[in-house]
């Protein structure tokens, strides 16, 4: 129907453009900072304003914006707003003041984030029955997992649903009870708005028979009578897997002991969405005059932001030997693709130095990316580093190889530093979290420690957990361990886990810390506020990376 | 005699800023040399047929444009990397003196190197936009304080949207592209220094000071008897960065017997196109002198002896620190002694040298320096100070003639 609306409002030219864009939002230290451009003509004024109506403060600068007037022909104007809150992003709104008087008003998302995705609000002409309450949000399937979500109004006391698709017979069930704050806003007079939130994941026998269900049911018994909650809102896990996994970890409250013993019902699901042995087709473009015979091969994982490419390779044209070094980039997000064909161009231009670009038809994370590359990869030593490091040595290269030459070394790292010049990454260590009792994470001891006040004797000295933003190991190792297990989901603990295998050869990983690069680490997740969609699959890494590892990491953390 | 590009951002005809005027003067005196010279200059807008190039007389225009400011990158690179390329071979000189990168993208180093790896590359210096994304003012966005230093977490203060680490790798870009050059010109000592301390290597910056035409110094005024030296002039654009503000506020300062005799002339302009903010600073500041202020507006090159000829001391109030402003060297190649804020290129010009300085932003301070200025005799000193010998002719002619022989 909507899309029927939005044809006939083309059709009948009603739909005017937006008088304004957002160019980017950004989190500052203090608030936000939200950069753009409006059309003079049409806007009499832009700000923010809270959700409850009451205009934020905000600084703000005009800037002058002649492309855009070039562009379109129209006069425009280009502001800056910087705003102190402490609001987050959602609770806020960009507002639009028209010279005609009316108001425009979008919501608001930070650069680099994802789309938030709708969580249906509390409706309750949409209930299904007289006798209980309750809402069948959304449900999500892969294969033969079949995942549901949304509240009832029982006080939590119903452990046992059905799910209702003819012919499917559930072989298992697994469901958390939950309070949910939106439940207990709207019901605030009812006792039983506790614990309403359910989230429920069946297996049945068949992945054939839900892909053809419109409409999806659960049954319960309430009350001696056994009540039904539908949902047309039906989500294929396959096919969005990001938006999916959001919807479905969302509500996980992993920091809950309760849930996170209930951990193993996400796992199966997740693994369907993000299988370890997708092969994306791979196309690769050559740039310059490859040298004949590498010595290294550097890997380059691009994935969001690819102008990192722009300062590398010029970096590497200074001071690199093209002769030792071949430089293969692997575009990790299909959907950058033809920027990142442009931008190579571009620097081949700028620059002399040989480099490749490989660009993957999907995105498959961080291990797989660097799985691929290798592939590609002539050298007997390979070079993995993120596309956010420069490096600070010279003769950086030179020195990796010198330690990596050594038939005793498994993998060398080097010694990290953020653009401050403190310590990003000196070596990892497994760390407990308050939150996760029994789990082992990764730590990066003396993070943001003035280098000065880290010195050190030796420039090589054996360390287990290596960050793989800056690694060199010997191709033959990384292929007899088979190279990055790819059943962490988007990127992470892969390095570790492939450090331990390396030692398990008879090898010694090595640090070198003569060695130092930049690396400009984007903004990582913390890993002590829950909530996140993206912090949950950390813990479901975790528990994978744990659960493989145990004793060997026991012994590591005894030892430090 | 050598082959000599000049790479401007601007033609001085087009476009009058001190790099395109310092540019233009030192093609003009290599030329008269008998230097074999080509000047291109960027220009806006579309030539015909879309050509890169077109000409104006014997020089030629270079149409192109800056896609990112931020990190003062260009992506049409087809007229560096291809069209200046073929021009650059065709002509093949021994030097290019690349006076400014804006407008062109900074990628106009590897471009020349790449047309000519033989010849030496010169790049002049005029202010810190490399290391300064605030017009290269080093001044502080919004409150406008003067800043010592280009340290990525501050930048991110003034540009909250490009994060520290946008600002460090925008730094380790600009200086691969600046590794192209073969010597760095400073017309200060000031700057060259801002700019060792950044990143530049020390062995390839060079402190020569901007040329000037030659320029016939003009007599004292002559004055009545008991008579002071009571005429000021501002030269200049009538911007934030300029301190007008300070100047106008200085004399509301000055004590009444002082005032009553005091007369300032505004050579400038621009006043027009500023924030409403400062407009009405001014405006309300001009209001408060107006007994004793004449705005003059705009001046041709033609018309600056026969304007600063009015004045006995020429003030430089700028807020910013300045590098080498050429309206110090035209003072004193003219015969007028300064009073000049006492920080950067100011400081280094003027002070011992060519008149007095007052502390830089402060109009009492400056409203002092006047009341001390006006005596006779104390123009009188500064004024048999001032040299017009331009020794920087003889230093550039120097460096050129040394530049290919080691």
């Amino acid at each position: 129907m909507n899309k029927i609306k939005n044809v006939a409002r083309r059709l009948l030219g009603k739909e005017a453009p937006k008088p304004y864009v957002i160019d980017s939002v950004a989190k500052t230290s203090t608030g936000y900072c939200v950069v753009g451009w409006y059309a003079t003509s049409t806007v009499q004024r832009v700000g923010l304003i809270s959700n409850e109506n009451k205009p934020l403060a905000s600084d703000v600068t005009f800037i002058e914006r002649s492309d855009v007037v070039s562009a379109t022909g129209k006069p425009a104007t280009g502001f800056q707003l910087v705003c102190d809150t402490e609001l987050d992003i959602s609770e806020f709104q960009f507002i639009v003041l028209c010279t005609d008087g009316n108001q425009l008003k979008a919501s608001l998302t930070l650069q680099g984030d994802i789309q938030p995705i709708d969580v249906p609000s509390i409706d309750v002409s949409k209930m299904s029955s007289s006798s209980v309450k309750g809402t069948l949000e959304y449900a999500i399937y892969v294969d033969e997992y079949v995942y549901v979500t949304g509240w009832l109004l029982d006080a939590g006391k119903t452990k046992s649903f059905d799910l209702n698709i003819k012919k499917a017979i559930t072989k298992d069930t697994n469901l958390i009870r939950y309070t949910r704050s939106d439940v207990v806003n709207a019901f605030a007079d009812s006792a039983e708005s506790v614990n309403a939130g359910f989230i429920l994941v069946f297996t049945l026998d068949s992945a054939e028979l839900v892909p053809s269900v419109k409409q999806l049911s659960i049954e319960f018994e309430y009350a001696d009578k056994l009540e039904k909650l539908s949902t047309t809102q039906i989500y294929n896990g396959k096919s969005d897997q990001m938006t999916n996994a959001q919807r479905m970890l969302n509500a996980w409250q992993a920091h809950s002991p309760s849930h996170l013993a209930k951990a193993d019902m996400f796992i199966p699901m997740l693994d369907k969405m993000y299988p370890g042995d997708v092969k994306p087709s791979v196309r690769r473009l050559d740039f310059g005059n490859a040298a004949a015979s590498p010595s290294v091969s550097m890997i380059v994982p691009l994935y969001g932001r690819i102008d990192f490419m722009r300062y590398q390779l010029s970096n590497f044209q200074r001071f690199i030997n093209a002769e030792t070094v071949e430089v293969i980039y692997v575009l990790d997000d299909p959907k950058l693709a033809n920027e990142a064909t442009k931008l190579a161009r571009e620097m081949a231009q700028i620059v002399s130095f040989p480099f490749s670009l490989l660009i993957l038809g999907k995105n498959v994370g961080f291990g797989k990316a660097n799985n691929i590359g290798v592939e590609y990869a002539r050298a007997d030593n390979l070079l993995l580093l993120n596309s956010d490091i420069l490096p600070k040595s010279m003769q950086w290269v030179e020195k990796l190889l010198e330690t990596s030459n050594k038939p005793e070394v498994g993998i060398v790292g080097a010694r990290l530093l953020f653009e401050d010049n403190t310590i990003q990454h000196d070596g990892m260590a497994p760390m407990t979290v308050n939150e996760y009792p029994g789990l082992l994470f990764n730590d990066h001891p003396k993070k943001g420690w003035p280098i000065q006040l880290a010195p050190y004797t030796e420039n090589e000295e054996h360390c287990t957990l290596l960050t793989a933003a800056c690694w060199m190991v010997k191709k033959s190792d990384f292929i007899a361990v088979g190279g990055f297990d790819p059943m962490y989901i988007l990127g992470d603990f892969e390095d570790s886990d492939l450090c331990l295998k390396i030692e398990e050869l008879g090898k010694r990983n090595m640090i070198r810390r003569d060695v130092e690069l930049y690396h400009l680490e984007r903004q990582s997740q913390n890993l002590v506020k829950p909530g996140r969609w993206k912090h949950n699959i950390t813990v479901l890494n975790a528990i994978k990376y744990n659960d493989k590892w145990k004793s060997k990491l026991g012994d590591l953390e005894g030892k430090l | 005699m050598k082959k000599i590009a000049f790479i401007s951002h601007g033609h001085p005809e087009l476009s009058k800023g001190g790099a395109e005027v310092a540019s233009w003067n030192l093609y003009q005196l290599l030329k008269q040399q008998g230097h074999h010279c080509l000047y291109v200059a960027r220009t806006d807008g579309s030539s015909h047929g879309g050509s890169t190039f077109s000409s104006r007389g014997e020089e030629v225009l270079f149409h192109t444009g800056m896609t990112d400011w931020f990190n003062l990158s260009t992506s049409h690179l087809k007229p560096l990397f291809t069209d200046l390329y073929d021009l650059l071979k065709q002509f093949s000189p021994d030097i290019v003196h690349i006076h400014h990168y804006a407008h062109m993208g900074i990628e106009i180093f590897p471009a020349v190197r790449k047309a000519l790896p033989n010849a030496k590359i010169v790049f002049t210096l005029h202010e810190f936009m490399a290391m300064c994304m605030h017009n290269g003012q080093m001044v502080k966005r919004e409150t406008l304080k003067l800043c010592t230093k280009a340290v990525p977490s501050d930048c991110h203060q003034c540009f909250p949207s490009h994060s520290p680490g946008d600002f460090f790798l925008r730094k380790s870009y600009i200086l691969d592209q600046f590794s192209y050059v073969d010597e760095f010109i400073s017309p200060s000592e000031f700057l060259a220094q801002r700019y060792i301390d950044w990143g530049l290597p020390e062995d390839k910056v060079h402190v020569i000071e901007n040329v000037l035409p030659t320029l016939t110094p003009a007599n004292p005024r002559s004055l009545p008897s008991e008579g002071k030296r009571t005429k000021l002039a501002f030269f200049g654009q009538v911007n934030p960065y300029k301190g007008l503000d300070i100047l106008l506020k200085a004399l509301s300062l000055l004590p009444e017997d002082v005032r009553e005799q005091i007369h300032l002339d505004v050579h400038g302009a621009n006043l027009d196109i500023q924030t409403s903010e400062f407009k009405e600073k001014v405006e309300a500041l001009l209001g408060e002198v107006e007994d004793c202020v004449d705005l003059r507006g705009p001046y041709e090159s033609e018309q600056l002896p026969s304007r600063m000829a009015e004045c006995d001391w020429v003030v430089i109030p700028s807020v910013w620190w300045e590098n080498s402003p050429v309206v110090i060297q035209e003072a004193i190649h003219l015969g007028r002694p300064l009073i000049g804020s006492n920080i950067g290129g100011m400081k280094e010009k003027i002070e011992g040298i060519a008149g007095l300085t007052f502390e830089a932003r402060s109009a009492a301070s400056l409203a002092a320096a006047i009341v001390h200025a006006i005596e006779p005799e104390v123009f009188d000193y500064w004024y048999a100070k001032l040299s017009n010998q331009q020794s920087a002719i003889e230093q550039h002619l120097q460096f050129i003639e040394k530049l290919n022989s080691n």
